[in-house]
């Protein structure tokens, strides 16, 4: 005997939302943040290395995003689209704390490696996230963020240099730099 | 057959909740709801405002309100418990006129008499009491205001929290913290034009005294409560209206009405900001963060282009040149300035040869 076959409802695509949200659904733009705002967070939080400024940046990021919704050719491609908006965001954030901390108008505290780090990650993970992390807040924004797109994130040179519009051969030179200045940095801790 | 190997990125343990997705949330539905600021909407709401819900003093009805403008409950004995959850208690003799009130954005006009208010907190809702002819904003706060008199006049008695209260031509008047108390006599019509106004200026009155328990259910006079301006928690420097103006409030401010998507306010905010201190550290990244808000959001290039060159000039620019001059390239370039921009363009070049950002500079206003 051949049971009923009931037909479930496919979840809509980010394509559908997006198509929903430019006609003003505000439910679209709901599920679109709620679908969103985990991979949102986390890479915002890997590209600042810090919990302030999280929720800005990300805030920050979907006003951005659903505000320029008819600049989005494909709808499906919205969390590839919204990542990139996030590490914009997450960039000027770090300028702008920069910028602050060199005015003597904000206080960096070193990143929280034992918190940044899960308990259960391999050894040689941990090893990777520590030495990424213990290094980024002195090196220059461009080394900082290709360091993490490429250690932490594994982006290839392509991917990171259509995350953050920077060309290829720029993103190359500052990857260059910062992998010299993780070796050495490795270099003293030894 | 093993699982495939997981990235670094899935060994960073992001401190990912319920509770803050929800808050980013919150934040991001007021400010996508949030209506911009122009004339035409500006006079439909007020039109909408007109047929609000309106009541005038204790046990007053609420009238059919807009779509937006709810009264969330009118059946407390001492006052009405809006949408938000702030409570609103008229004094005897007051004429309140609730102008909004949704989750989002709750505007009140004190027209006449005392009230008081219990704010809720509530991040990324607007709360503004209109009265006097100025503006009273806060995120969450007690507090008390009375008008009277004719011209009116307004006297604030902070009981906790913070509130800010702003002109109508939208200069900042004061900062007020809980315990502190001031007034306004006298004021003048506020003209529009741009230009400082000669003439009689408001008077402000701040004091520390604390605001007494109770205070503020017990309406006074407002001389009861005007004293010689005394302690403030942080001197700031005299504004244009020869009022107190806090660069660090004003920056803070700034921030905040950037981040909840109203740029136009923000840039207001950094200008005071510059103009009125253009010698305070914050200065320099003023300017630099209000260029960017006139290129990036409010499709301002030339202005933008004048604030990268202040934010250039300033002491302060080593930290920010680099994206300054950049974008100052960009600026020109959007506002049709060709050979000013093909100038910044070569000077970028030769001062930042390994910018990450030279690329999209040298793309800029090219060659006929």
């Amino acid at each position: 005997m051949v049971g009923a076959v009931i037909r479930l409802e496919a979840r809509a695509s980010d394509a559908e939302l997006v198509r929903q949200a430019r006609q003003g659904e505000r439910g679209a733009l709901e599920a679109l943040f709620r679908r969103h705002a985990g991979m949102a967070q986390g890479v915002a939080f890997r590209l600042l290395g810090r919990d302030s400024d999280l929720e800005d940046v990300v805030h920050e990021a979907f006003l951005t995003a659903f505000a320029r919704l008819d600049r989005l050719d494909q709808g499906e491609s919205f969390g590839a689209w919204l990542a990139t908006i996030v590490t914009g965001k997450a960039i000027d954030t770090i300028r702008r704390r920069r910028v602050l901390a060199r005015l003597g108008l904000l206080g960096l505290d070193p990143v929280p490696l034992e918190r940044i780090v899960a308990p259960h990650a391999p050894p040689d993970i941990v090893a990777e996230l520590r030495a990424v992390y213990t290094l980024i807040d002195r090196l220059p924004t461009a080394e900082r963020v290709v360091l993490v797109l490429r250690r932490v994130e594994q982006l290839g040179l392509d991917e990171i240099a259509a995350r953050t519009g920077w060309s290829l051969a720029t993103v190359k030179r500052k990857l260059g730099r910062a992998e010299q200045a993780l070796r050495r940095s490795a270099g003293e801790g030894r | 057959m093993s699982a495939p190997r997981k990235r670094p990125a899935d060994h960073v343990r992001v401190p990912l909740s319920s509770e803050r997705t929800e808050r980013i949330w919150r934040r991001l539905d007021a400010s996508t709801r949030r209506p911009r600021r122009a004339p035409a909407a500006a006079a439909v709401a007020l039109a909408a405002a007109a047929l609000a819900a309106l009541w005038a003093g204790r046990g007053a009805r609420v009238a059919p309100a807009p779509a937006e403008a709810i009264v969330a409950e009118a059946a407390r004995p001492d006052g009405v418990t809006l949408a938000d959850g702030s409570v609103l208690r008229p004094g005897r003799d007051a004429q309140t006129t609730v102008l909004a009130a949704s989750p989002t954005d709750v505007r009140v006009r004190l027209s006449r008499g005392a009230a008081s208010l219990d704010v809720v907190e509530a991040p990324g809702r607007s709360f503004v009491l209109e009265a006097a002819r100025v503006e009273v904003l806060t995120s969450g706060a007690r507090l008390r205001a009375e008008v009277s008199g004719e011209p009116p006049s307004l006297s604030l008695a902070v009981e906790s929290g913070h509130v800010a209260v702003r002109s109508e031509r939208g200069e900042e008047l004061a900062s007020l913290q809980g315990g502190q108390t001031w007034s306004l006599r006298a004021l003048e019509p506020v003209a529009s034009a741009p230009a400082p106004r000669p003439g009689p200026r408001p008077e402000p009155r701040l004091t520390a005294r604390p605001a007494r328990p109770g205070e503020a259910d017990a309406p006074q006079p407002a001389a009861a409560t005007a004293r010689p301006a005394e302690a403030r928690p942080a001197p700031p420097a005299a504004s244009s209206a020869g009022v107190e103006i806090d660069p660090a409030s004003l920056f803070a401010q700034a921030d905040r009405a950037r981040l909840g998507g109203q740029p136009g306010e923000a840039a207001r905010l950094l200008e005071r900001l510059c103009t009125a201190h253009p010698s305070d550290g914050r200065a320099g990244v003023a300017s630099f963060q209000l260029a960017r808000l006139r290129l990036h959001e409010l499709g301002d290039a030339a202005g933008a282009a004048t604030w990268f060159r202040a934010a250039l000039s300033h002491p302060s620019a080593a930290a920010y040149r680099e994206d300054a001059a950049a974008d100052l390239v960009e600026a020109l370039d959007r506002s049709g300035q060709r050979a000013a921009c093909a100038a910044a363009r070569e000077a970028f070049a030769a001062a930042h040869p390994s910018s990450p950002r030279l690329a999209a500079v040298a793309r800029r206003c090219p060659s006929p």
